[in-house]
């Protein structure tokens, strides 16, 4: 019997969670007929209770997590500045068009994939829980600005642009961290539980 | 005297689905038992992460099985209930037992 191969892109987020032999399960149950849509369903549901298992079982881990995302976050956002401040200044004055492009490439993809993939290299070992942490920690702590935001666009229309900006930064910085953090290549799978008890039969 | 301990209700099912399948237990037949049991389908991660709880606290033991094709080159892993799971689930059967004692049936159930 040929063996199917299930959606390839679920099976990459699954491999940082390192649980070979649940994910042996998921492609023996998708061998035996499950659809591509049941295989992302399981996905979801392993990501969502891996992440929620280790980031409660490593409270330090996750506030280190954090605080590397805002240090590297600063660091990135003082190295740019010194480095190409005056000429992306120039750029934008010459060419004003691609302001919102600029902005939203320099200004919050580059440093989100930075800071996304140095806290992902940092904590290999809980790389998809660390990286999610601090995705949600990014947009628990914009929810204020959203709120604001949207409320002035609700109240003058003349604020929307305003809005859908930095909505767009937000998505770009939070995509951006999730891909830099996720493509760390991850640590080689070990046992989820103990060694100890590891006998091949 | 020895401290008691009662088991969830689905590390419950899980032990119990552990117990049936004897040597065959892993991920896949543990999951398809207790949706079984339960009457609906169980998500395999749910399972999983029972398990390895169940394992932490020395309820079950496991150890790594054959790898195929259609795991994708993948071991399973077989789960065993320890002494200690079965005197925790015998204690757990005790208590339910004791506690649904005298009560009428609350609502006929579809087998």
């Amino acid at each position: 019997m040929t063996a199917l191969n299930p959606p390839a892109v679920a099976v990459w987020l699954l491999q940082r969670l390192r649980n070979d032999s649940l994910l042996g399960d998921l492609y023996e149950e998708f061998n035996m007929g499950r659809s591509a849509w049941w295989f992302w369903r399981q996905t979801a549901i392993v990501m969502c209770l891996g992440c929620y298992r280790d980031i409660g079982a490593h409270k330090l881990l996750t506030a280190r997590a954090m605080l590397t995302y805002a240090l590297v976050g600063y660091a990135v956002q003082q190295l740019l500045y010194v480095s190409i401040g005056s000429s992306y200044n120039s750029l934008l004055r010459s060419h004003p068009e691609y302001g919102w492009a600029l902005f939203l490439l320099v200004g919050a993809m580059t440093p989100s994939l930075i800071q996304g993939w140095l806290v992902g290299r940092l904590h290999r070992r809980h790389q998809a829980a660390m990286v999610v942490a601090v995705a949600v920690a990014v947009l628990l702590t914009q929810l204020p600005e959203l709120a604001r935001r949207s409320g002035n666009a609700l109240e003058d229309a003349r604020y929307m642009p305003a809005l859908i900006d930095f909505l767009c930064g937000l998505v770009v910085s939070v995509t951006g961290l999730l891909v830099g953090g996720f493509v760390v290549r991850p640590l080689q799978d070990e046992p989820a539980i103990a060694p100890a008890n590891d006998e091949v039969r | 005297m020895l401290k008691r301990t009662f088991l969830g209700s689905f590390e419950l099912l899980v032990l119990l689905a552990v117990m049936r399948l004897g040597d065959r237990a892993y991920g896949v037949p543990i999951a398809a038992a207790i949706g079984e049991a339960a009457g609906r389908d169980v998500a395999l991660g749910s399972v999983y992460f029972a398990l390895e709880a169940l394992e932490r606290r020395g309820l079950v033991s496991s150890s790594l099985g054959e790898r195929t094709a259609e795991r994708g080159g993948r071991p399973k892993r077989y789960f065993q209930v320890t002494a200690r799971g079965f005197q925790d689930v015998e204690q757990t059967r005790v208590a339910l037992t004791r506690s649904w004692q005298g009560l009428p049936r609350t609502a006929s159930v579809t087998a």
